[in-house]
């Protein structure tokens, strides 16, 4: 058994011996670097912003131009529960059921043909391992807290990546005010720099630009044994007070956790090796979907997440599963498999395609399938339309740049695709930063350049954190939609790894 | 012009073991320099604050292999072309000895095997020791594609080798199971 680290350590330090800047060679870098550098900041204030890294602990600025306080200690509880705040429960008493998983005995690379589990018990527990009711509760999370336990780090040591955002905490008049286009978002400082002290935190934002600490995901982490955590999805649910959100650890490892918002309780439903667990409302209860080295699979959860809809659970053998279009799209190396939100039902088994694929599910409608493989597949595929009946048909064409050093992404949104160019150099004049590719045509997408921003995929939309700027996304209409403003220094913390995690 | 301090110390420190990285990614010195230049000089035009060595060098490592990703898509990058221009009177640092790149030949040919992506996240991950997001960040890929890349990665390597090739992880797992 040899470990990939050591020796990939022992080729870099062999293959890098003898290697030196000639002194003609420094003057060229630098050279180089402090032209463009001159050109970015000529080319407008808002790179500048982003070039001076002006990073710095200070409130947000709203849309309306006011500052908001910062966090307090306190937690506001819902009408319903408790009057005194902030209380703090035992630690948990009950843990769940735990045992090692043999990473290196898990088929990671077994792609099987699509084989469907009966929706039954063992197609739960093939998808989710799903823990049956709360089994750990690791308390109340104040974000006051952990607040607290960063004033005596030295930032000085972390570089840019200290601190935190600071909003004041959610309350429940908050919580019904929430309409669909809120959102929330995390705020992810640098965990590797101070892995003893993870911190990162969940925002609710409004449309108007106010920000509100959910909670603080750095206790969370701490509970759950999970270093180096992200929180990858959430659902809100304002109107219970509840947050279902999806928590990934570097060992793979997802935590799909309940969190009471009223009392800080936090319930960890499932855990298991996963790769892109996702969370979405369900009518009252919850949809959980996902993919695991064993396949896809799809759950839904009752209101209080404390059991399993067993009746409309499904497991897939190889393959993965995505959300496109309103639909979950489950995808085999052998072909699609189509099965629609409101039905958890598979149906509608496409024609195979080719197993190397990697493509982008954009779109998928009653007639089949608008894949976009040019991002993910090196570039060699193109985008295609394949109908249910196996029939290829040509979709829309995604512009080429030869010779210019890009980034591109493609998102599915509304009835398409949206292309992101984001440059790492000065691109062409007249590049289209945004190109939303539908089935009727392509259609470019003014608004400011995407370099420096930060972007998410939620719930199949667009969602962008601009460092220089706020917070915005691009709607299934296609335009453009500021939530909010920083002001001047400041961004959304010290994260570099901002997310938007759910809208509405 | 004014010097990059960052840089200059990047330069004198790191440019070796930056250099081997960039092997390890693209496979060959020549593009591996081309790799590091270009990554070097797309850091710094931004007029990042680097606070230590070790942050710099994690962006550079970054931009190696996001722009190599990049470069296989669309060709020779404008900046790589840039500099050859600035540099094309003077010459290159020695290759390694033979019997240094032998010593790793076989993992070497066994990274060759590996679809570009798939070596990029295996490199980020194990040997620049990126987390997860930021391996997807800088590719501009899924954190689920990381993980299936970086898993497949393996698994060939494994193939390839002739030995089990593994990542030692450092925390537990806790799986769950009906109680």
């Amino acid at each position: 058994m040899s470990d990939i680290r050591t020796m990939l350590r022992g080729m870099q330090s062999d293959a890098g011996r003898g290697a030196d800047a000639p002194a003609e060679l420094r003057a060229g870098i630098q050279r180089v670097a402090g032209r463009r550098r001159v050109t970015r900041e000529a080319a407008g204030g808002s790179l500048a912003v982003v070039a001076a890294g002006a990073l710095a602990w200070g409130g947000v600025k709203l849309a309306g131009g006011q500052d908001i306080e910062p966090a307090v200690p306190t937690f506001s509880p819902s009408p319903s529960a408790s009057a005194t705040p902030t209380p703090a429960p035992a630690p948990p008493s009950t843990p769940g059921p735990s045992a090692g998983i043999d990473v290196n005995a898990f088929p990671w690379n077994v792609y099987a043909p699509p084989e469907l589990v009966p929706a039954t018990q063992e197609a739960a527990d093939a998808g989710l391992d799903p823990i049956a009711g709360p089994t750990v509760s690791i308390g109340l999370l104040e974000p006051a807290n952990s607040l607290a336990s960063w004033e005596g780090v030295d930032c000085s040591s972390l570089g840019e990546d200290c601190g935190r955002t600071q909003a004041p905490p959610v309350s429940r008049e908050v919580l019904d005010r929430v309409t669909p286009a809120w959102t929330v978002v995390s705020d992810l400082v640098y965990l590797r720099s101070v892995p003893e002290r993870p911190a990162g935190a969940l925002y609710l934002a409004s449309p108007e630009g106010e920000l509100f600490t959910l909670f603080d995901t750095a206790a969370l982490q701490d509970k759950l044994q999970s270093p180096y955590g992200f929180v990858t999805d959430v659902a809100l649910d304002p109107e219970a007070g509840t947050l279902l959100m999806v928590q990934e650890s570097e060992t793979d490892a997802d935590s799909v956790v309940l969190v009471d918002l009223a009392t800080g309780n936090t319930t960890v439903v499932a855990q298991g090796l996963n790769w892109g667990t996702s969370v979405e409302r369900d009518g009252d209860g919850w949809l959980v979907w996902g993919t695991r080295g064993s396949g896809p699979f799809a759950a839904r959860l009752t209101p209080d997440a404390k059991s399993w809809d067993v009746s409309d659970v499904w497991a897939v053998r190889g393959g993965s599963v995505e959300r496109a279009g309103g639909h979950l799209v489950v995808r085999s190396g052998d072909g699609f498999l189509l099965s629609p939100q409101s039905d958890l039902t598979l149906a509608n088994l496409t024609a195979p395609t080719a197993q190397d694929e990697r493509c982008v599910v954009s779109r998928a409608t009653e007639d089949g399938l608008l894949t976009y493989c040019a991002v993910v597949d090196e570039g060699s595929g193109e985008p295609t339309f394949v109908t249910w009946d196996g029939s290829r048909l040509a979709a829309p064409q995604a512009p080429d740049l030869p010779d210019v050093p890009l980034q591109r992404w493609a998102f599915a949104l509304g009835d398409g695709y949206l292309e992101i160019t984001r440059a790492h150099a000065p691109v062409a004049a007249g590049t289209p930063d945004y190109e939303w590719h539908r089935p009727g045509g392509t259609q470019v997408i003014d608004g400011p350049a995407a370099s420096g921003a930060a972007m998410s995929a939620v719930d199949g939309e667009a969602v962008w954190i601009r460092h220089e700027s706020g917070l915005a996304v691009i709607d299934s209409t296609g335009q453009w939609r500021d939530l909010m403003g920083w002001s001047d220094g400041v961004t959304l913390g010290y994260a570099n790894l901002p997310q938007v995690l759910d809208i509405g | 012009m004014r010097q990059d301090p960052m840089l200059e110390r990047l330069l004198d420190e790191r440019y070796s073991a930056l250099v081997g990285y960039a092997v390890v990614v693209t496979g060959s010195r020549p593009d591996a320099e081309d790799a590091v230049h270009d990554a070097l000089i797309s850091v710094f035009s931004r007029r990042r604050k680097f606070q230590s060595l070790q942050h710099a060098e994690g962006y550079v490592k970054r931009a190696i292999a996001s722009r190599f990703i990049d470069a296989k898509r669309r060709g020779a990058s404008r900046a790589a072309r840039e500099l050859r221009s600035y540099v094309r009177d003077n010459p290159r640092a020695a290759p390694a000895p033979d019997e240094q790149v032998s010593a790793d030949a076989a993992l070497g040919a066994a990274l060759k095997t590996l679809a570009p992506k798939v070596r990029a996240c295996v490199a980020l991950r194990y040997l620049a020791d990126q987390s997860i997001a930021e391996t997807a960040r800088a590719l501009g890929i899924s954190d689920g594609a990381v993980k299936r890349y970086t898993s497949d990665g393996l698994a060939a390597l494994s193939t390839q080798l002739g030995t089990d090739v593994t990542a030692a992880e450092t925390a537990d797992v806790i799986t769950g199971g009906t109680p």
